[in-house]
């Protein structure tokens, strides 16, 4: 799992690339915390997104908590199917804000 | 000579403390994975008998199996009577794994069954019973839950699935149906959550059968997944009982891992609706 940043005017986009489980959840999250320091609006990019299990869920989770904490904005955006199905089943659709592409998480994000 | 016969020692001594620190880990380790083993313990302990008779009643069958993978995990799975014809049944599937999974599946669990006791709305449940865990939540951990009330007298069970996948019946005649509505997201997740509920009627011969993601998510060395399709497949084939049907679905699963490690608790209950 790799995690590639990119900035679009204030906002923040991470790419996550590969699968993000329980082997790779911890290592997401310690580098998700560091963005989390200097950024207030981040968007997730799961086009490269290959499978998320609950652990992946965890980090999704804990990022849009601390970002609505400290008065920031959160967006999940290109889940593949798979992923899609993960976050309609576990209810996340409902409880996050999930995009379908790129284009719609940039736009009217704040 | 001397400086060298000094190295020497400082050597040895580098090489004794090492030697210690190596002993003391490793004394550690024991320790921590006797620690571990006794939560795996717990959380094996706390889950109810497989193949209760409730007192003799000829009204319900229940079995239920839960295979825990290596560590300690966080499936769940729970029954009990709220009266004389209302029994509900629980299944779920902690964030994670370890010794915290262990502990937020012991919370959970309890606090489903306390709530029950008074609130017969499974909605209503899991409303309070997510507040409760939501509010206190720092490790942002969460679980999937699927609640049933089962009427044996009216004959229909009133359920809610938090984030969970969907639970089946297969009706007496083969027919198998999904409920898959869901009601709301995994539990613990989010604050003030509103919880719905539905309602399915019930004929005797139908077999419910609630299970976690474990059985669908199961892979051969090949990472094909043992997936709904197969489940399906294994449940369509002449019912005999509930305990048949659990254990024959474990074994369609064995024999599709064909000695791959079991990577996720598999958790499965069956309920028969009798005369």
């Amino acid at each position: 799992m790799d995690i590639v940043s990119t900035t679009k005017e204030d906002m923040l986009i991470l790419d996550f690339v590969g699968q993000l489980d329980t082997g790779t959840a911890p290592r997401a999250e310690m580098e998700v915390n560091k963005y989390l320091e200097s950024n207030q609006k981040i968007i997730f990019n799961l086009a490269k997104t290959v499978f998320v299990s609950s652990a992946g869920l965890r980090v999704f989770l804990g990022t849009a908590k601390k970002l609505k904490a400290s008065g920031g904005l959160f967006r999940i955006c290109n889940a593949n199917e798979v992923v899609q199905e993960i976050l309609d089943i576990s209810g996340f659709s409902q409880i996050l804000d999930v995009k379908k592409s790129l284009e719609e998480a940039v736009t009217n994000f704040n | 000579m001397g400086k060298e016969a000094n190295e020497s020692k400082d050597t040895a001594n580098i090489v004794a403390q090492q030697v210690q620190k190596i002993a003391l880990l490793k004394e550690q380790m024991v320790r921590m994975e006797a620690e571990l083993n006794l939560a795996k313990d717990i959380q094996l302990n706390m889950i109810p008998i497989s193949h209760p008779d409730f007192g003799g009643r000829s009204d319900v069958e229940l079995y239920a199996k839960l295979i825990s993978a290596r560590e300690v995990g966080g499936d769940f799975y729970d029954y009990y009577l709220l009266d004389d014809n209302k029994l509900a049944i629980v299944v779920g599937d902690v964030s994670g794994k370890g010794v915290a999974a262990g502990f937020m599946m012991a919370v959970g669990k309890a606090l489903l069954k306390s709530r029950a006791a008074t609130d017969f709305s499974t909605a209503s449940i899991m409303s309070h019973v997510n507040q409760e865990m939501a509010a206190n939540n720092p490790d942002y951990m969460f679980t999937t839950v699927f609640m049933g009330i089962i009427d044996l007298a009216k004959k229909e069970m009133t359920y809610t699935n938090a984030g969970h996948n969907p639970t089946l019946i297969l009706q007496k005649d083969g027919t198998l149906v999904k409920l898959s509505t869901l009601h709301g997201p995994v539990v613990a997740a989010m604050e003030d959550i509103v919880y719905g509920e539905s309602v399915v009627s019930l004929s005797v011969g139908d077999v419910i059968f609630a299970y976690t993601d474990g059985i669908t998510e199961a892979h051969n060395s090949a990472l094909e997944l043992f997936s709904e399709t197969r489940l399906f497949d294994s449940l369509k084939r002449p019912f005999k009982n509930v305990k048949d049907t659990v254990e024959r679905i474990v074994l369609d699963i064995l024999l599709f891992e064909r000695g791959e490690e079991q990577f996720d608790d598999i958790t499965a209950l069956c309920v028969e609706i009798k005369e």
